[in-house]
């Protein structure tokens, strides 16, 4: 169906994408002996903003084209052996 | 005890010990609308507890914590608020872990990251118990939420 317009709908599916990318990481750290769990995807959508982290943690950002518009993602994490 | 009086405890106790605040409850709320000038903090559970733990906090407020934190006076929205909001987040997830866990050690918690807008909207998987607690200030108000997988 034609989606128009930022509703519920457009949310979950941005929220499905980071599960299911995140998903498949989780699946390659598990098959490198390293186990993580995945908490709840979450979903912020506005005009204009910025994130940040804590201080420290290591951040990867990947920035993709797709029919001429860009998107990214972008993990953070911290070496828990530095905990 | 209810999940809402595990994250009011939580919220008052940091908020009395880490950023000298007296905070009441408003109101318990299942839904919340678009933030507006707020800076959300949010950090992730894992283990028996899955979900997402967030606190909503509007740009004066966040900045009063922030000076109470730095013992400085802040009045933008720079790294420094977006590093003391994320620690509050980290902080008062920390404490509602250690009472869902009996043993602390059954839910781990993520790193916790920030976001920060005009206005803009926060919302997580369908299918989660959701509990956000509006607390007020004295001048203004903020919220606690989390979503739980059911």
């Amino acid at each position: 169906m034609d989606v128009t317009e930022l509703d519920e709908d457009v949310m979950d599916a941005i929220g499905e994408i980071a599960n299911m990318v995140a998903g498949s990481l989780k699946i390659a750290f598990g098959e490198n002996g390293q186990d993580i769990e995945l908490a709840i995807p979450t979903t912020i959508v506005r005009k204009s903003f910025e994130t940040s982290s804590i201080s420290g943690a290591h951040r990867v950002v990947v920035q993709f084209t797709m029919n001429g518009n860009t998107f990214m993602i972008e993990l953070k994490y911290i070496d828990s052996n530095a905990v | 005890m209810e999940i809402q009086d595990k994250m009011i405890s939580a919220a008052k106790e940091i908020f009395s010990s880490m950023v000298m605040m007296d905070i009441n409850v408003t109101e318990i709320m299942e839904e919340h609308g678009p933030l507006h000038d707020a800076i959300t903090g949010m950090i992730g559970l894992t283990g028996t507890h899955k979900g997402v733990f967030a606190v909503h906090i509007p740009h004066s407020v966040a900045m009063a914590i922030t000076s109470s934190f730095l013992m400085m006076d802040i009045t933008e929205i720079n790294d420094d608020v977006h590093g003391a909001v994320g620690k509050l987040a980290n902080m008062i997830g920390g404490n509602v872990k250690n009472i869902l866990s009996e043993k602390g050690g059954d839910i781990d918690l993520s790193l916790p990251s920030t976001s920060s807008g005009s206005e803009y909207s926060f919302t997580s998987d369908k299918n989660v118990e959701k509990v956000i607690v509006k607390f007020d200030t004295g001048s203004s108000h903020f919220l606690i939420e989390m979503n739980l997988e059911t």
